[in-house]
């Protein structure tokens, strides 16, 4: 707090900016007073939340008294100071900076007679290697230099275009890298050295051959580098992309939400289309001050939740013994003759901590009205009871199991349960488990980012979670598979009908959420299933950084 | 398995000279093959736009556009492919037409060598216009140059030859009172829309080829229907080529985009080889 208060001293001083007196306090620079009075000054490299270094001369603007035009990021607010962002001389001069900027990106689009009816054909651009135009470009949409253009006007290059001719570099997990696209800003340098401290890429090579890039051209698996991807996030251009997530183009829908894959529960938002999750990424205001995310959070739920493999529709077992697919409406009253058949303490239920707070108490409350609150967690391979009186004993009498991460079951646990009759499967995922015999049915639920609720976090904190994509094939929230089944039972005891309800209850009963074990951060799973099983290069990551490093952090 | 013996790449176009002799021997100019990475791969339709009978070779300029053709941009010299199959399609009518004008533009400046070729060879005067977005784009160049009388040149920055397209050098020799007796296109289904609206005008006959999402290429399937003047043909065996003047256009590109979203979403999950996986197995 003590740091915050020095930054912000109370003695406020005023200039003239385009003939408007501005107050700022000492430590602004130009840039900084004309963004906080509503001025625009164009820039490339400068970013309010990072140091700035003049590198791009676009935010140059005249100083009364001063030589020539200096650089807005980077000269300090002074009393009494004259400064004049915009004029004839000014953009003529920023124009032609623009187009040395250009001389070293492939912009023939740009200039190109026929580029509207091009872009409207081709939309989203086309999936190029190389990127040889906009046309070809992942950031088409969101390109910083196009915005330029436009605002300058610029309508052509006077330059030939100087390729760099680099290699594309895309042997690295999660990321590409094409610095052809590159203008030297240096962004991704400066929020990697001085903002997290990581400093895994610097400007390597000297003059015309200066590049972005590690020290001897190291993979970044093999660096510092903990593919945060806050590079991506600042790279105006689109030479820094995320493999997985680049050629949607613009988003239908921007949900935020909160990541609820571990502990810290980051806040993130959703990239939309076609009712999918297509990408996940910081705030558009986020401060690169902070590192925001883990690479799993950031690059790994679009594979994870579009995965093939999902659960989509619940299934059935037959009195043949087969499985077979079938609809809500048919599989909840078996599910519950199923659970009727045992008496309450011969069922247990294995609540997965990945579930979000409703979830978890609608279990709760049905092991408490049909299963005498035999509810238990799978914490690093082994059984875990909240309540202290639930013993291992217990474990013998059991019946029937419903498992909410089928995959964390491993044999060994299955085997402590040595009555074991009947499972019965809520899951994103199949497992080991779901083709045992034993089991009676698999009910598909959905992933964090198709359902509302809320999620307990670590420091006290409960965080929404906001439905963003829908569910794939019939999969409902956990919840309400639970009320479902619970209503089914048709038991007065029963209290939870919506979900309304349940979040009344959370609220009267807030030390049945609190008892909930977190999942750690640095934990590899997601509900019980290994990320990398569906996340080809959340493997190479991991097993790139037990190698190298012996252990792997997030 | 097909060898692959050459192999390189200029500016996203990926030049592949694959061991095929038995394709080699039988290919006519404006036919195609359709071929395949690996055993899991996608088919994918590709104009061949050399052979030799000599030495057994196809080659073919492959765009990296999307995960199957990431595979053939990221395979080497010496691998080799797991199936070509061809030649398919019709050939091109090549006879004697008097002054014949080929356009391409993509893959298509090489794709209209060999047609540029077999028009030469049959006594006509060939045009040959090719576009890119920069001078060093083109390729294929010197071949190009020893089948056409004359070559232009199409940039969209104009860094060399005309700042445009190759319509914008057909409007201008038109201009000029040149006499055309028969165009040729090959290149995106946006530039051959473009280069038949420059010839309907004064009614030159104009073949494009056409590019449509292709599966077996053999006629039995119907993935890569076409309506052309009112009537549905199948552009693997009564084209590639068709008449410019009467390709439903909008549909074409309508049907093209029919698989955006899979082709966007197949990126998420994606297991390219990298080194840094090379690495982890020991290979490197």
């Amino acid at each position: 707090m003590a740091e915050v208060a020095e930054q912000k001293p109370v003695a406020m001083e005023t200039m003239t900016i385009n003939g408007k007196t501005v107050s700022f306090s000492s430590g602004e620079t130009i840039l900084d007073v004309a963004r906080r009075s509503g001025i625009y000054i164009p820039t490339v490299c400068a970013r309010a939340d990072l140091p700035s270094t003049g590198s791009c001369r676009l935010c140059i603007v005249k100083v009364e008294g001063a030589r020539g035009y200096v650089t807005s990021c980077t000269t300090p607010a002074e009393p009494d100071m004259v400064v004049t962002t915009n004029s004839e001389e000014i953009e003529k001069l920023r124009r032609g900076i623009l187009e040395l900027i250009l001389s070293e990106h492939p912009s023939a689009c740009l200039v190109c007679a026929i580029r509207e009816t091009c872009e409207k054909f081709n939309a989203p651009s086309s999936k190029a290697g190389r990127v040889t135009g906009c046309n070809m470009c992942p950031n088409r949409d969101t390109c910083e230099l196009r915005q330029l253009v436009e605002y300058l006007g610029l309508e052509g290059i006077r330059y030939p275009l100087l390729y760099k001719g680099l290699p594309l570099e895309r042997d690295d997990p999660f990321m590409d890298r094409d610095y052809n696209l590159c203008i030297l800003c240096g962004r991704c340098i400066r929020v990697c050295q001085e903002n997290l401290g990581l400093s895994a890429i610097s400007f390597i090579r000297r003059g015309h051959c200066t590049k972005v890039g590690t020290s001897f051209e190291k993979l970044h698996v093999d660096g510092n580098c903990v593919f945060c991807m806050h590079c991506v996030d600042v790279c105006p251009t689109g030479a820094l992309t995320v493999r997985g997530s680049k050629w949607y183009g613009y988003p239908d829908s921007e949900i935020p939400t909160t990541c609820i894959l571990c502990e810290r529960g980051c806040e993130l938002v959703i990239d939309v289309k076609w009712n999918k999750v297509m990408g996940a990424h910081p705030t558009r205001d986020m401060n690169a001050g902070k590192r925001e995310y883990c690479v799993k959070g950031r690059c790994c739920l679009p594979a994870l939740f579009n995965s093939p493999h999902r659960l989509k529709y619940p299934a059935i077992r037959r009195d043949d013994s087969t499985m077979i697919y079938t609809d809500w409406g048919y599989v909840i009253p078996q599910v519950s003759e199923a659970i009727a058949r045992y008496k309450p303490e011969e069922i247990a239920i294995l609540c997965s901590r990945s579930l979000t707070d409703e979830s978890i108490f609608a279990l709760h409350e049905f092991a408490r009205v049909f299963a005498e609150s035999n509810v238990f967690y799978i914490v690093e391979g082994e059984i875990v009871f909240p309540s202290i009186e639930k013993s291992d004993k217990i474990l013998k009498d059991i019946k029937l199991l419903y498992a909410t991460e089928a995959n964390s079951l491993s044999k060994e646990i299955e085997e402590q349960f040595v009555s074991l009759e009947d499972i019965i499967i809520q899951d994103i995922y199949p497992s080991p488990m779901s083709r045992s015999p034993k089991v009676s049915a698999i009910l598909p639920a959905t992933v964090f980012t198709e359902m509302d609720g809320t999620k307990s976090c670590a420091g006290n904190r409960r965080k929404s979670v906001t439905k963003a994509a829908e569910p794939q094939g019939s999969a409902i929230p956990d919840w309400e598979i639970t009320v479902r089944v619970g209503t089914a039972l048709n038991s007065a005891d029963f209290r939870i009908k919506d979900f309304r309800s349940i979040q009344n209850h959370i609220l009267r009963h807030p030390w049945v959420i609190a008892a909930v074990p977190m999942a750690p951060k640095d934990s590899l799973t997601y509900r019980g299933s290994p990320i990398a099983d569906f996340v080809p290069d959340f493997r190479i990551f991991v097993e790139g950084r037990v190698q190298s490093k012996g252990e792997v952090h997030f | 398995m097909y060898e692959l013996v050459e192999k390189s790449e200029i500016f996203n176009v990926h030049k592949m000279v694959i061991k095929a002799p038995g394709i080699a021997d039988s290919m006519k100019p404006g036919q195609f093959c359709i071929i395949m990475a690996t055993e899991f791969s996608e088919r994918i339709p590709m104009t061949v736009s050399d052979w030799s009978t000599d030495t057994g070779t196809i080659t073919i300029y492959a765009l990296e556009l999307g995960i199957s053709t990431l595979e053939l941009a990221r395979m080497k010299v010496g691998g080799s492919l797991y199936a070509v199959t061809g030649p398919l399609g019709t050939p091109s009518e090549i006879r004697h037409y008097g002054t014949v004008v080929l356009g391409g533009g993509c893959y298509g400046i090489g794709g209209i060598y060999p047609i540029a070729k077999a028009c030469k060879e049959a006594g006509n005067e060939v045009i040959s216009i090719v576009e890119a977005r920069y001078s060093p784009m083109f390729y294929h160049e010197k071949e190009l140059q020893q089948v056409s009388n004359q070559v232009f040149y199409a940039t969209s920055d104009g860094s060399r030859g005309k700042k445009g397209k190759v319509e914008d050098v057909i409007a201008e020799m038109l201009e000029r009172g040149a006499r055309v007796d028969q165009a040729f296109f090959m290149g995106c289904t946006q530039m051959l829309e473009r280069c038949s609206e420059a010839t309907r005008p004064i009614g030159i006959p104009t073949k494009v080829a056409l590019n449509s999402i292709m599966l077996d290429g053999t006629g039995m399937c119907g993935a890569c229907r076409v309506t052309v003047g009112g009537e549905t043909k199948f552009a693997c065996v009564d084209g590639p080529e068709f008449d410019g003047h009467k390709v439903d256009w909008r549909e074409l590109q309508q049907r093209k985009s029919a698989y955006t979203e899979q082709e966007a979403v197949v990126y998420q999950s994606l297991s390219h080889e990298c080194l840094a996986e090379k690495k982890l197995r020991g290979e490197l």
